[in-house]
């Protein structure tokens, strides 16, 4: 049965593309068949975060305007056979593509495919359309930042509005050493707030940045947010994977040390 | 700086944003300025005091959206007031 999720924010810069690439990466490590589609048409990023961008040929709007196959413009993964890329085009804009063509180019997807990864623009405009249009399933990224939140609540709006039944939070860049000083919202103020299904939590992590540097995934490597992904993965395929705990990493001696500080 | 912490101790900075966040999400869902709520707020309370004493008594107005449809091209809100 093949999947089609789109994954949104609305805010940019919390970490969607960064998410699809490693929900992608995860899912086909866990021998699932998987494509990941940028929709981000003249701002493509999510070929350089998967190290992609030398073999980029064909694009979307290639495949959408009948100038190649769409077998022609998929790039397979360096480390995942079972893991394709559809990059998005550099040198066009978001009206290059219409929803119904999304739906069109969805469509002849999901019989090769178990997992159809949409890795929506920020914002609310056409971009967006054409990303939710063939979605049955989103997963909304968010920050526990005010602002963030704020759009993250718009874009499950617009969501419901489109049709989709399941939506699902994932809690991005959570620093649990200002959660423990009070200082950052915690993952359960932000489920209390947005009031939807809680994905995952990913932590605010060095390994990260490093990762998108090299341009290869965090999800496998023995890190926190890589183990973040890894569960988050698990639970798209339905498996029930108890929450991780962020604060593994810190011993009981500098729990105790923070917890002095706080007085 | 001291100071700061330990004020900081009850209203944390997270905790401001929880409210600050709870507030954006409320008003943006009902379409509402907070300036409308309070306004609504204050009228609620002028047309319970009609009816009863309220001097001695404290109110909390808790407003819920229910439902949410669109018709025709305008949003039709259901608000739950308690």
């Amino acid at each position: 049965m093949s999947e089609v999720i789109v994954i949104t924010s609305g805010k940019g810069g919390v970490g969607k593309t960064t998410s699809a690439a490693n929900i992608g990466c995860g899912l086909a490590r866990m021998n699932k068949k998987v494509v990941l589609v940028d929709t981000d048409i003249g701002l493509r990023n999510l070929d350089v975060i998967m190290g992609l961008e030398n073999r980029i040929i064909y694009n979307l709007v290639d495949v959408v305007e009948g100038n190649c196959r769409l077998k022609q413009a998929l790039i397979r993964d360096k480390h995942y056979s079972n893991l394709y890329l559809l990059p998005s085009a550099q040198t066009r804009d978001k009206s290059a593509v219409s929803p119904e063509q999304m739906i069109k180019l969805a469509d002849s997807l999901q019989p090769v495919f178990d997992y159809v990864i949409l890795d929506c623009p920020a914002g609310i405009e056409q971009g967006f359309r054409n990303a939710v249009a063939p979605a049955k399933r989103a997963i909304v990224t968010t920050t526990p930042e005010v602002s963030s939140i704020r759009d993250a609540d718009r874009i499950i709006g617009l969501l419901e509005g489109a049709g989709i039944k399941k939506i699902d939070l994932l809690v991005n860049r959570v620093r649990m050493d200002m959660v423990r000083r009070g200082e950052m919202m915690s993952v359960e103020d932000v489920v209390d707030i947005l009031a939807v299904n809680l994905l995952g939590a990913v932590p605010d992590e060095e390994s990260v940045v490093i990762a998108a540097n090299h341009g290869e995934p965090v999800v496998g490597s023995d890190t926190l947010a890589g183990q973040a992904y890894m569960n988050i993965c698990r639970r798209i395929c339905g498996e029930t994977v108890p929450l991780l705990d962020l604060q593994a990493s810190s011993s009981w001696l500098q729990k105790f040390s923070s917890f002095l500080k706080r007085k | 700086m001291r100071g700061d912490r330990r004020r900081s101790f009850f209203t944390t900075s997270g905790r401001i944003a929880k409210a600050r966040a709870a507030s954006l999400i409320a008003t943006d869902r009902l379409s509402c300025s907070p300036e409308q709520l309070k306004q609504m707020r204050r009228e609620i309370l002028e047309v319970l005091s009609k009816y009863m004493v309220t001097d001695d008594k404290e109110f909390e107005i808790r407003m819920e959206l229910i439902h949410k449809t669109r018709q025709g091209v305008q949003d039709v809100k259901t608000v739950q007031i308690k």
